[in-house]
């Protein structure tokens, strides 16, 4: 778990003289799924195109499986597998027409390979049909399985789940943990949609205007839960709180009050409260989820 | 090597795939076997009027024809030059007692097929101009280009089709020629004859037709290379195909107002045609210095296509 597939060493992008990326390091480890989060216009896809080379970086320098991009682009790029943004494939050919054209790229990708990647992703029924005829799913799909014919040491994909219906991205999110850990894939999944980086991802990384400003651990994030009490005196409850459990955080909102801690405090709390005669409408848990957090450290801003 | 001829594979087979590719396939065959039976129908019209003359007859009034113009053209001019090559070759037919290709003939009607070679230029450019080109509209380059390949392998597996596919679309022309000239004509036999400036040779009469084909390949080569440039400049195939058709149209009446001045013969227009070579060139040139100049234009065109491609990033 601790070998690093990926590095990105010093990694930096200038358009027109201005800098895009700035000197970005990262380390990707072997059975890790990393998120990729940031806004719109935050540098995601520029990173994510200097990783498999369709960029050229200005400075620094991106090392896969021991080997440099730069230096040695062949051997390097052999190991990596990537959907960037849409998976634009050929319409008008069969998906297993489009499988054939990519796995001739490779060396030593048999039928037989071909023919698993096709069940893995569920296609089996539809392959042979023109790829024109595909919904979005059945082309992110395919688009996944293009990624992974030749056994890549590591999965870059872009806005994975898009288009994919919530048993798609259920079935996507098991099948992405279960390549990582049984193959020991790194795998790096850029999303907007956080909730789902959430899911699926065990670290996560935050970029903004071209730096990568966090990188934390989900279970951590996941742990950190709050529970919102909805009462008539938020003030109140929050001094009778204050009084009876020492060094604890409270926010007072409106009507309610905001608490973290876990969830076998809460019915001692609840009960402080009620004695105490402040009227307690209702008690949820507002687990702080990684969009506050994101938000939070992004000061909310978006682009684009 | 091996994953070079694969990638080549891979260009031909998407090329194949491509309903475009077929319509022009079936647009050629429609052209040959409609043109031909035109022809046939007029030829079958014409013959009252040219019968009388037997092929010696005309074959003098040839001969005839061209000492006028010999007569009074300049002895260093091109039609000094060509009006000696026409006698020449005249004069050993009736020597030798070889029949001229007549009108309506089998060989006769297969020799104008090459003519059908402006139709072929047309598909070599669309093939040529699109072949990069879609690829970054659709954004399927990105998939291409993240594969163990170099961008050198890309593009050059991409312009080795395009050469294929002009020699394929060639031989379809030759065979659908082949086969509705003999349906439509009567085969006779004919002797092909050249003339070096100094001796007339004998030639079996399929060596006309490869050779009138093989020199008007030469002009597909061009047209298709500089296409691709554009298309692999531009990454659009529509300004590509504009561009590259205008140039083949707009050169001909220019080349014609510059082919006065000493250096339009180093302008790559006054060369590409080079069937002219067949008749009267252009310029007074021999076929060697047509091919060594369009050589050195079409190594210029792939520095700068293969230095540009190379250098930019892929951001589609």
């Amino acid at each position: 778990m601790t070998k690093s597939v990926v590095q990105l060493k010093g990694l930096r992008k200038d358009i027109k003289n201005k800098t895009i990326i700035h000197d970005l390091d990262l380390d990707l480890y072997e059975g890790e799924v990393f998120g990729f989060l940031g806004p719109n216009g935050a540098g995601k896809t520029t990173t994510i195109r200097m990783m498999v080379g369709l960029m050229k970086p200005t400075a620094g320098n991106v090392i896969i499986g021991g080997t440099s991009l730069l230096e040695n682009y062949e051997k390097t790029i052999s190991q990596v597998g990537a959907i960037v943004e849409n998976p634009e494939l050929y319409d008008y050919m069969s998906g297993y027409k489009n499988l054939i054209h990519f796995s001739r790229m490779h060396k030593g990708i048999t039928k037989e390979r071909i023919q698993e990647v096709v069940e893995q992703v569920g296609l089996t029924s539809r392959i042979g049909e023109k790829v024109k005829t595909y919904s979005l799913g059945m082309r992110q799909r395919l688009g996944l399985a293009q990624a992974l014919l030749h056994k890549p040491k590591f999965l870059i994909l872009d806005e994975p789940t898009n288009g994919l219906d919530p048993a798609g991205i259920r079935e996507f999110r098991t099948y992405l943990r279960k390549i990582a850990q049984e193959e020991g894939v790194s795998i790096l999944v850029s999303s907007h949609l956080l909730s789902e980086i959430e899911l699926m991802c065990d670290r996560v990384g935050i970029i903004q205007k071209g730096k990568l400003i966090d990188i934390r651990t989900v279970k951590e994030e996941s742990q950190e839960t709050k529970w919102t009490f909805t009462v008539n005196q938020p003030i109140q409850a929050k001094d009778v709180l204050e009084q009876s459990f020492e060094g604890v955080d409270i926010e007072t909102g409106e009507k309610s009050i905001s608490i973290s801690i876990s969830q076998e405090e809460v019915p001692e709390y609840n009960k402080v409260l009620v004695e105490q005669g402040i009227l307690v409408y209702g008690i949820e848990n507002t687990k702080s989820t990684l969009e506050d957090e994101f938000l939070k450290v992004t000061g909310g801003e978006q682009v684009g | 090597m091996g994953s070079f001829v694969n990638l080549v594979r891979n260009e031909w087979m998407k090329l194949m795939q491509r309903k475009s590719t077929w319509i022009m396939s079936i647009i050629l065959i429609i052209a040959v076997f409609g043109i031909f039976g035109v022809l046939k129908w007029d030829y079958s019209h014409r013959e009252e009027s040219v019968g009388a003359n037997t092929s010696e007859q005309r074959l003098q009034q040839q001969i005839n024809t061209y000492e006028a113009q010999k007569s009074e053209a300049e002895p260093s001019s091109l039609e000094y030059k060509n009006a000696v090559e026409q006698i020449e070759l005249a004069q050993y037919r009736l020597d030798e007692g070889l029949a001229p290709a007549e009108v309506g003939s089998f060989w006769h009607v297969m020799n104008t097929s090459s003519n059908f070679f402006s139709l072929i230029v047309l598909f070599v450019i669309i093939v040529a101009s699109g072949i990069l080109a879609h690829e970054f509209q659709k954004g399927t380059i990105k998939l291409l280009a993240i594969r163990p390949a170099t961008r050198t392998k890309l593009l050059y597996s991409k312009y080795v089709t395009v050469l294929l596919f002009s020699v394929a679309i060639a031989l379809l022309l030759l065979v659908s020629s082949l086969v509705a000239s003999l349906i439509y004509f009567p085969y006779d036999s004919y002797t092909h004859l050249t003339w070096n400036g100094e001796a007339v040779s004998e030639w079996p009469a399929i060596f006309w037709i490869l050779q009138s084909y093989l020199y008007a390949m030469v002009n597909v080569v061009v047209m298709g290379t500089i296409a691709f440039v554009i298309g692999a400049l531009f990454r659009s195939s529509g300004l590509a195909i504009g561009i590259t058709m205008f140039l083949s149209f707009a050169t001909l009446p220019a080349m014609m107002m510059l082919r006065k001045y000493e250096w339009a013969k180093y302008i790559l227009f006054a060369h590409n045609e080079f069937s002219m070579h067949l008749s009267q060139p252009f310029v007074d040139v021999t076929p060697l210095y047509s091919l060594i100049v369009i050589f050195v234009y079409l190594v210029i065109f792939h520095v700068l296509m293969y230095t540009s491609f190379k250098k930019r990033d892929i951001a589609v």
